[in-house]
């Protein structure tokens, strides 16, 4: 109610919807990175590891509220200007995060995309990030009550993070045996120390590091009472998925979308979903975004269809666009886009 | 003048925008994030001062001046540019053309919409950019003369008083003659009830804010803040008029027809924008005062360039422009503004020479 109020204030008076954006240029002068609506984060610690991993050490302010281990956090940079925002879970446990106020992220550098290789080159010591609250569903299902059943956990790649937050947090509220498949390329499994050491402190836990033809080469046996969590390639997911149904477990799983496999070669036609204020559009790489929305009665409007007059924007929250005149393909974050000189490059999501 | 090799000009001048755009960083977001703070300040400062007057009155007339100085910052260098999209790479949820608002009488939504696309598309045609003129004045023989524009400098007096409310006003009706055909299929036609809507909420707020609310809370000094907002308005007025009608009124400016430009290239589009817009000499500060619009013929070909790229990019136009034998038109305040007023007395009289 009371905000309500003030934003209308601000709006006569400020004209900006809320009165905090409109001190915002002003506030970051005191307190960098502040922004309306998330959370500011230092950066205490930033280390590359083997297998191109960067491991980020945050103090988020301290009205950050704990997460549960398995939730994942939206991280926005500031790089050369431009502020980007991604996905990630957090790797440590809830514990850590009452004990010294800090949370790590452990993140797959990808060396073509226009965030990651970056977190590790630019993000100094004690400069300021921006993270949202902690949110996601993949979080323990059996945590109010001692844990009874055999856990298996299945992690493909980055998708350790949050069993490690997982562990850390449930090891020793449970006498279950608890088993962790980890499946990486070879030499480049992250967290070995730790996992042997929980290991040795704990003997109902076991795990295995293995390469993807090393887990084909084994396949699991599940109990019909087991909770089996899995994070991964969608592929990997699957498989358990049917595993576990055929065996009679419990599936939980979290997907993090992978970049969007990019198709800059305009010869081939390709098909993407374009979804449009949670209406979904088809729409192919052979044509502008705005020409096919349109013949689709989607509720774009036309301006001068040559990307001069900018009527057409739109807010992209995701996925691949070519800019038709530039030829520059786009971030895969969210970011305001011309629908006439746009290319759709794989599925979208946007809202207007 | 040989024919022209439009598309080798359009590739040139495309170039200079990429090359540009690829070192727009840091630099350019910290830029108008600095105005924008010096914008705040300004106002701030500029309205407590008014309340200064009894102290010294000279301390009330410097508290107009930067509130003035506020309100020209925030209409021209941030508000104009912002809402053109030039800083929407920077992702920020504030400064970008989807949310920003400006301290003026017109509704940035519906400016947006029609200066963009008429002005900025059909640039100096007649006809068809509505901003050649303003339907009030004859600036060309391609108007029919009429009686009243005998007296049309005292019209331009008048409109530049008031032009916050004159372009607030020019907007609307744009809309509903621009929008007024619909294309089968899709209705993209904004109703007359939302643009109404939108220019009296918009007007009342701004009429509330500094005639109302702020010399209310002035107390005793009412009167003070009251005269003291409405000179403000009026000096932001004159300069915004003055400056926007140097960008395409100036003597030497082109027009165009609508039959000239049927199936126009991109090339034949920058050749247009080049000869229908013209530049102001100046220093540093009062490029920023005029919200870089003293680089008009750069605004026009590159629209959604930032602002804090022209003075870089101005050199390598007229290159460009010197190698296709294209006027490039630019000069001191005093001879462009001239030329306005020549301009404007010129057209006052049927079938001008």
């Amino acid at each position: 109610m009371l905000s309500t109020t003030l934003n209308k204030l601000s709006l006569w008076f400020s004209h900006h919807s809320a009165f905090s954006g409109y001190f915002e240029p002003v506030i970051q002068r005191v307190k960098p990175a502040w922004r309306q609506g998330l959370y500011r984060a230092q950066v205490l610690n930033v280390t590359k590891t083997i297998g191109s991993f960067v491991h980020i050490t945050l103090q988020p302010q301290h009205q950050w509220k704990a997460h549960k281990a398995g939730q994942h956090i939206e991280l926005t940079a500031e790089f050369n200007g431009r502020l980007l925002t991604r996905i990630f879970t957090i790797a440590s446990s809830p514990e850590q995060y009452a004990k010294d106020k800090t949370i790590t992220l452990v993140i797959k550098t990808n060396e073509l995309g226009r965030f990651t290789p970056q977190l590790a080159d630019e993000l100094t010591i004690n400069s300021w990030v921006n993270i949202s609250a902690a949110q996601g569903e993949f979080v323990f299902q059996q945590s109010n009550k001692p844990l009874e059943n055999p856990i298996v956990m299945l992690a493909g790649g980055s998708g350790i993070t949050p069993m490690m937050s997982m562990l850390s947090e449930h090891i020793s509220a449970t006498n279950s045996p608890m088993y962790l498949r980890y499946i990486a390329p070879l030499n480049e499994h992250q967290f070995v120390e730790q996992l042997e050491s929980l290991a040795k402190q704990h003997s109902h836990f076991t795990f295995d590091l293995m390469t993807r033809s090393e887990h084909k080469s084994q396949p699991l046996t599940l109990l019909a009472n087991s909770d089996v969590y899995c994070c991964g390639p969608q592929g990997l997911m699957s498989d358990i998925e049917t595993l576990s149904k055929d065996a009679g477990a419990n599936f939980y799983q979290e997907h993090f979308s992978l970049a969007p496999i990019v198709n800059d070669d305009s010869a081939t036609e390709i098909e993407v979903t374009v979804t449009l204020n949670g209406n979904a559009f088809t729409a192919s790489n052979q044509q502008n975004l705005l020409i096919q929305l349109e013949s689709q009665n989607a509720p774009v409007i036309r301006g001068c269809g040559i990307g001069v007059c900018h009527q057409c924007h739109c807010t992209k929250k995701s996925g691949l666009v070519k800019n038709l005149l530039t030829g520059d393909v786009s971030d895969s974050g969210e970011q305001i886009i011309q629908l006439c000189i746009s290319q759709p490059l794989s599925d979208l999501e946007m809202s207007i | 003048m040989t024919q022209m090799n439009y598309d080798q000009f359009a590739q040139e001048l495309d170039s200079i925008k990429q090359n540009t755009m690829a070192k727009v960083g840091k630099k350019d977001a910290d830029y108008i994030r600095r105005v924008i703070r010096w914008q705040r300040y300004c106002g701030w400062t500029g309205r407590l001062m008014l309340l200064t007057g009894l102290i010294h009155p000279a301390l009330w007339v410097v508290g107009i001046l930067l509130l003035a100085t506020s309100k020209i910052l925030d209409n021209m260098e941030i508000g104009h540019n912002v809402m053109h999209g030039q800083y929407d790479w920077m992702n920020d949820k504030h400064i970008n053309s989807q949310s920003y608002e400006w301290d003026i009488a017109c509704d940035g939504k519906s400016w947006n919409r029609v200066h963009n696309f008429e002005h900025h598309t059909y640039t100096n045609v007649i006809g068809k950019d509505r901003d050649f003129g303003y339907g009030l004045l004859r600036l060309s023989n391609d108007f029919k003369w009429k009686v009243k524009n005998l007296w049309q400098f005292i019209t331009y007096i008048n409109l530049s008083l008031l032009f916050q409310w004159g372009i607030a006003y020019h907007e609307l009706a744009a809309e509903r003659v621009f929008f007024g055909k619909k294309k089968a299929g899709r209705d993209q036609r904004v109703p007359h009830s939302e643009l109404k809507h939108r220019f009296f909420s918009k007007a009342t707020r701004q009429i509330i804010k500094d005639y109302v609310f702020f010399p209310l809370i002035a107390g005793p000094l009412f009167l003070w803040v009251l005269v003291g907002n409405l000179i403000a308005n009026l000096l932001r007025n004159l300069w915004t008029s003055t400056i926007i009608f140097c960008g395409h009124f100036t003597e030497h400016v082109h027009t165009f027809t609508e039959a000239s430009i049927e199936n126009e290239t991109r090339g034949q589009w920058y050749y247009r924008q080049a000869l229908g817009s013209s530049n102001i000499q100046g220093g540093k500060a009062f490029h920023l005062m005029t919200g870089h619009l003293s680089f008009q013929i750069e605004h026009h070909l590159f629209p959604d360039l930032p602002s804090s790229r022209y003075q870089d990019v101005a050199p390598q136009v007229q290159e460009v422009f010197k190698k296709y034998q294209l006027p490039y038109n630019t000069g001191s305040f005093s001879t462009q503004y001239s030329g306005v007023l020549k301009r404007i007395f010129k057209y006052s009289l049927p079938n001008a020479v």
